[in-house]
């Protein structure tokens, strides 16, 4: 038999600020590292040996037109802990370096409306699926 | 489908690589998953009412053997609107999903999952033999 127990480790509702944010992806990018998205448009950064977990937050860029630019996808990039690859409502995959905060490294743009998913294929290759003028796309 | 309740499918089509007849099994027809995940040979998947759902595989069949309290309602989880059927009766229309498409990630004893406004933990741990 196993026991099994619930702990929350953060809660939108308690930040006044951000409090209409809704978390949308969660990704272990370290053994103690947590990284997930919100609605409309953040990117956090948990710390799961911290009492007090929830270490950054950030906003994901976006268009000025754009009303959201939403995370739905997180994976790392390779073997490393610090690099993580970002994709959601928007165009562009992102890439990260924990090392240098929640701050954009590098993207590409691929052209899609939005990129639901994405998996590493290999160090150089990326495979990603979304919508592309109202039709499924993976490039 | 058979008496076991397996639907099973053959896709005859001439460029498909795979010629066996692929099975289908149901593991909770009741349960509108979100998203899932595996862990240690279990399957667990974030409902659409804001709960994590355990399922485990029987020589029965699959069983559900574990739950969260949902946070449906409280998180707004889904928007829902209820509206007089043809017959008077409520129906459900007009669901929203807010899309959470992954918010599952699974570490060897633990599964992170956020639903709706709260990022949880939820800790399996073996109970220790009673003497």
């Amino acid at each position: 038999m196993e026991s099994e127990t619930v702990s929350q480790l953060f809660n939108f509702g308690d930040e006044t600020a951000i409090e209409n944010s809704l978390i949308t992806t969660v990704h272990q990018v370290g053994p103690s590292t947590l990284i997930f998205g919100s609605y409309p448009c953040g990117i956090h950064v948990v710390d799961l040996r911290q009492r007090n977990s929830l270490v950054q937050s950030g906003q994901v860029p976006k268009a000025p037109s754009a009303g959201q630019a939403t995370p739905l996808c997180i994976r790392n990039r390779d073997t490393d802990n610090h690099d993580f690859l970002v994709c959601g409502r928007f165009p562009s995959i992102l890439l990260y370096d924990l090392r240098n905060g929640l701050r954009v490294c590098n993207s590409i743009y691929s052209g899609a409306n939005s990129l639901s998913s994405l998996a590493v294929f290999s160090t150089e290759r990326i495979i990603a699926g979304g919508n592309y003028r109202g039709s499924s796309l993976f490039f | 489908m058979n008496g076991n309740g397996e639907v099973k499918l053959h896709i005859p089509t001439k460029n498909c690589r795979r010629h066996a007849p692929l099975s289908i099994e149901w593991i909770d027809d009741d349960a509108m998953v979100l998203t899932f995940t595996l862990h240690q040979s279990d399957v667990i998947g974030l409902v659409d009412d804001g709960s994590l759902r355990r399922w485990r595989k029987y020589s029965s069949g699959w069983r559900e053997i574990s739950r969260t309290r949902s946070t449906a309602g409280r998180e707004s989880f889904r928007l829902r609107r209820l509206s007089a059927g043809s017959e008077g009766q409520a129906t459900l229309q007009g669901t929203t999903q807010l899309g959470y498409n992954d918010a599952i990630t699974v570490s060897q004893n633990e599964v992170y999952f956020g639903a709706g406004k709260i990022l949880q933990r939820w800790v399996s741990q073996p109970s220790r033999p009673r003497i």
